[in-house]
């Protein structure tokens, strides 16, 4: 009883409770959030450049698969005309029985749109290929983006080097993939 | 805290101490875990743009007649400065296996702290793509 009523005069915290409670609570806060912004900054780092590598590895094989089925790098087709951003390809048409079809063609155009890299394909109506358009990636640079050739004139053309630079996010999370990949166009006869 | 309790209880109890230390440990291992991704991650991009590199190089050997390969190489790509002490090498060997094919090897190293490489291996013959 005695030490009760000695508790109850006691009421309150002194100054250095106080100041000791609050400089333990303020650290604890601050370590909290230091935990938390550096969390968010490595989620949102790891997404953009999990997606940039991503699209720039499927964009990168796609081209390449389309560039070695290929009969010839096409001057143009549609409204797409070969370039140093455009790629027009002529690949030899296949039937429903994946046989190819003699002297018909069908074309894949690889081309930017804005910042998207998209492949069109134009089927010959006999052809088993269906008319398709795709986008391979988003967030392409388009400054360092680019298709270069073993020979000027595109009908020689044997060997298709493709370059891309993909990148995701903003500010601090933004992360950038620069890759390039060489294919042979292995139908060229 | 009971203020019944101040002063015949100063400090902090055993079991206070430990559920305490317990939290941060368990908070600060999880910001490790995270820095272990990254690394992963980062190791994966430098895997990602070897393999392009050796990709690219292996296109290159076999497109070549395989009478004009030299028996080996090294690689000069712009990509290879991507990677951290980057290096590249092919050679053709006659394989073990097959008389008369050639074994293409290339093989594109770095060093992220851990040395690691890329190797990829093919058959060639005089028939086939290496043959133009």
């Amino acid at each position: 009883m005695k030490f009760l009523n000695h508790s109850f005069k006691n009421k309150g915290f002194t100054l250095i409770e106080v100041a000791v409670v609050s400089i333990i609570l303020l650290m604890v806060i601050g370590f909290l959030g230091f935990l938390s912004v550096k969390h968010f900054w490595i989620y949102n780092s790891q997404i953009n450049e999990l997606s940039a590598e991503n699209d720039v590895r499927l964009s990168l094989d796609d081209v390449d698969n389309y560039v070695r089925q290929s009969y010839r790098v096409a001057s143009s087709h549609d409204m797409y005309s070969t370039g140093a951003q455009i790629l027009v390809l002529q690949i030899p048409s296949i039937d429903s029985s994946n046989q190819i079809i003699d002297s018909t063609y069908d074309y894949a155009a690889f081309y930017l749109q804005g910042d998207k890299l998209i492949r069109q394909i134009f089927a010959d109506s006999s052809s088993s290929r269906t008319d398709l358009t795709r986008i391979l990636a988003s967030g392409v640079d388009s400054s360092n983006f680019s298709f270069t050739y073993d020979n000027a004139d595109y009908s020689l053309v044997k060997e298709v080097t493709t370059s891309i630079t993909v990148t995701q996010g903003f500010s601090n999370y933004q992360r950038s993939v620069t890759v390039s990949s060489k294919s042979y166009l292995r139908n060229y006869y | 805290m009971n203020l019944k309790f101040q002063k015949k209880q100063a400090g902090m109890s055993i079991v206070e101490v430990i559920v305490s230390i317990l939290l941060i440990v368990i908070l600060f291992s999880l910001l490790v875990m995270e820095y272990r991704v990254l690394l992963i991650s980062k190791s994966q991009k430098y895997q990602n743009i070897a393999y392009h590199v050796a990709n690219k190089e292996m296109e290159d050997l076999r497109s070549t007649v395989l009478s004009g390969l030299q028996a080996s190489g090294t690689i000069s790509d712009p990509l290879l400065s991507q990677l951290p002490s980057g290096d590249g090498n092919y050679t053709v060997d006659d394989s073990a296996d097959y008389s008369g094919l050639k074994e293409l090897t290339v093989t594109v190293t770095w060093n992220d702290g851990v040395s690691k490489s890329v190797v990829l291996k093919t058959l060639a013959s005089s028939a086939g793509l290496n043959s133009q």
